[in-house]
């Protein structure tokens, strides 16, 4: 009897420690967001304005060319983001997990960029990148005259010279997440592979990385988030130039939200991102779910 | 009782305490003014309202914010919150027009009224600080986007003597000049405010007072589909094969300095890029020329001012009253105006015979005149959100070679057109 209650007494007294984090996700998180959704139907301009316009707003952010612009970077430079810094990341992994000599300062390098703020990462690439002053200037001066690297200011090229400083930052967290999943394989396949005599680089391709899919899967909700609300980087290389072609969403929405005083279209905006990030992290979550089920491993 | 040493100087300070107390210490009035001036002149003209409010038996705390973005979410994020500041900076822009109609300012009417500011006020100005008929709004310095700063030893080296005020042939022959002796001719920066003051300056000068006004006040179709609004637009983009590769992305005062450190020999800016230059030790006349564009230049408006969030505590109202007295004052105009090289808001401050003010403020001076002729900026004439596509289409038409002028006049009759600004009245 007195075993029965000590237990039902130890499992309400953690629940109850969890109810104030619970409070405040559900009023901060939950509520905000709410907050934000609810916005987008409204007329507010400057301040709140909870006057319910149907899908007014909705409307002229979805005509406007600019915001579908928005769209279009925005994947674009997920897609080279997200592929780049994976792939570069994995190619870092395979490389520090060949038990170099050196191999933890190897790894505090390769992981410094992702401890450097967009911001930062943006004007120093800003910087390194911009015709005038950084890549083409230094190689013209070196003697190449004409060799040219004007991406960040040609309309058509400026989304990717942007995703090659979000590469050079993202890469570093991609590989300490391979490299967890790739010591975490166990030694006999790496035997194995050597007794079947199948080469290094196709073990790492076609044996280690469905293994390590946890991993990449992880990658991809982090780096995916990072892209749909990118912002610092942009400001700080482009400012949305050369024109408008490096709009992207996060970019208008502040616009609205700040000097052209309309939070119900910014709102809109918002609500339209958090979309598409729960399109993104939802199959992966259920896919992870699934894994479990079926392999009946730790997701 | 023996009077001990200690008891003598116990009995010495609770007497002197207790008549400390009953001393009638008024105690300072307190304010707060959040504003975006970061700079060392900005901070410089911040002290001079600072002191002249602290005469007035006031104290003034001046919270910066980055930009003027940042003030207005600063500023509505704290009304919102319950704890507005005393004051906030203005421009003259439709801005906080939404925030007017939505009741949350002070009006400052009864010390406007009782100082006859409307006595000394050019007629646009009183409209652009006014809703439905109250003043609103303390000015204290008026600005515009009009000059061009010339580096004088480059234009020497090109062999030009003087820039001409306008942007005609003879503007753009003189930039060729540059060109061909190897000195990149226009300093330009990237960002969207860059472009928008950039074109006001060439509609000024090319289109001239009439049609500034048909196009922005009167929204008349005939004026922008005229040849002048593409003489302007076609003026705009020709100036884009003056810049370097680098414009895109540059921030004004990046763009300010080409000019000040010899790499570029021309900008076109507001009256505050003066700044860059006296801040690098450079002297108007000497090293570098400011003209201010348009034969005889306009008066379009920008500037500083200020305006009061809604409160019905006493102190604070009392606060504001004192604020709005206190950047009213013929001195503290003047003496504001010297340091960030605008125009006092009045018209009876002596500019002309002040010799702290340099040749470039005479010359803004002169164009000033006694205010009649001054007008709104877009921002002025615009919503917010309109004047942010408005920005948005000229960054396109500037950078983008196969934008036509007729996509642009278009596009512009669009955004004019559907833009719908509450009435002011």
């Amino acid at each position: 009897m007195e075993s029965g209650n000590a237990m039902k007494s130890n499992r309400i007294i953690p629940k109850i420690a969890m109810i104030p984090t619970i409070l405040v996700a559900l009023g901060v998180f939950v509520g905000c967001m709410l907050w934000t959704v609810s916005l987008s139907f409204t007329a507010s301009k400057s301040v709140p304005d909870m006057t319910f316009v149907g899908l007014q707003q909705w409307d002229r952010l979805f005509h406007d060319f600019r915001w579908l612009l928005a769209m279009k970077n925005m994947f674009i430079f997920g897609i080279a983001y997200i592929v780049g810094s994976l792939a570069l990341g994995y190619a870092l992994a395979i490389f520090v997990d060949q038990k170099v000599k050196g191999e933890g300062f190897f790894r505090t390098i390769f992981l410094c960029p992702h401890a450097l703020s967009f911001i930062v990462t943006g004007e120093v690439w800003q910087w390194y990148l911009g015709p005038t002053l950084g890549l083409q200037k230094s190689v013209r001066d070196l003697g190449w005259t004409n060799f040219t690297f004007d991406w960040l200011v040609d309309r058509d090229f400026a989304i990717y010279a942007i995703a090659i400083a979000g590469i050079w930052h993202g890469a570093g967290l991609v590989m300490v997440l391979m490299l967890a999943g790739i010591r975490g394989i166990d030694g006999d396949i790496w035997n194995a592979t050597r007794v079947d005599g199948i080469p290094a680089w196709r073990t790492y391709i076609s044996i280690v990385l469905p293994m390590v899919m946890p991993s990449v899967l992880t990658s991809v909700a982090l780096l995916g988030a990072g892209a749909i609300k990118n912002y610092d980087l942009v400001i700080a290389m482009t400012a949305g130039g050369p024109g408008t072609s490096t709009t992207v969403p996060s970019l208008v929405v502040m616009n609205y939200l700040g000097e052209r005083s309309n939070i119900a279209l910014a709102g809109t905006g918002a609500t339209f991102m958090l979309i598409v990030t729960v399109g993104i992290a939802a199959p992966v979550l259920y896919w992870r779910q699934r894994r479990v089920k079926l392999l009946g491993m730790a997701a | 009782m023996q009077i001990t040493k200690s008891t003598k100087l116990g009995l010495l300070l609770s007497v002197t305490f207790s008549a400390l107390a009953t001393a009638s210490f008024a105690d300072p009035i307190k304010a707060e003014m959040i504003d975006n001036w970061g700079t060392g002149a900005e901070r410089a003209a911040v002290q001079v309202i600072q002191d002249a409010f602290a005469a007035r038996g006031g104290e003034l705390t001046s919270t910066v914010v980055q930009n003027g973005t940042q003030v207005l979410s600063t500023t509505v994020g704290r009304i919102l919150a319950g704890d507005p500041p005393t004051t906030n900076t203005f421009s003259p822009s439709s801005l906080y027009l939404d925030l007017f109609i939505k009741d949350q300012y002070n009006d400052i009417d009864a010390v406007a009224t009782a100082g006859k500011w409307r006595d000394v006020l050019p007629p646009f100005l009183i409209d652009a600080i006014s809703y439905k008929g109250k003043i609103y709004i303390a000015p204290i310095s008026m600005t515009v986007t009009n000059w061009v700063y010339s580096n004088k030893e480059l234009l020497a080296k090109a062999g030009i003597a003087e820039l001409p005020t306008t942007y005609d042939a003879e503007f753009f022959a003189d930039l060729d000049k540059l060109k061909a002796a190897g000195i990149q001719p226009l300093g330009m920066g990237g960002d969207p405010t860059v472009y928008r003051w950039t074109f006001e300056s060439v509609m000024q000068s090319v289109g001239g007072k009439d049609h500034w006004l048909a196009v922005w006040d009167k929204k008349d179709e005939a004026a922008v589909h005229s040849a002048k609004m593409r003489e302007i637009f076609e003026t705009f983009k020709r100036l884009h094969d003056y810049t370097d590769q680098g414009a895109p992305g540059r921030n004004w005062a990046a763009a300010t300095d080409l000019v000040v450190s010899g790499q570029a020999a021309l900008t076109i800016v507001g009256d505050w890029g003066k700044a860059e230059f006296v801040a690098a030790g450079k002297v108007p006349g000497k090293d570098f020329e400011c003209n201010l564009q348009g034969n005889p230049p306009m008066y379009v408006i920008h500037g500083d001012m200020f305006g009061f969030p809604k409160s019905d505590n006493p102190d604070v109202i009392a606060a504001q009253k004192l604020f709005a007295e206190t950047v009213f004052d013929p001195k503290v105009q003047a003496d504001y105006n010297v340091i960030k090289s605008g125009m006092p808001a009045r018209t009876d401050v002596d500019v002309a015979n002040n010799p702290a003010f340099d040749e470039c403020a005479q010359k803004a001076a002169v164009a000033y005149g006694d205010g009649a002729g001054v007008v709104g900026s877009p921002q002025w004439y615009l919503t917010p959100d309109g004047a942010g596509a408005f920005s948005d289409m000229l960054a396109d038409y500037f950078n983008y070679p196969e934008m036509t002028t007729d996509q642009v006049i278009d596009q512009f009759w669009t955004i004019l057109s559907e833009d719908q600004l509450p009435s002011r009245d």
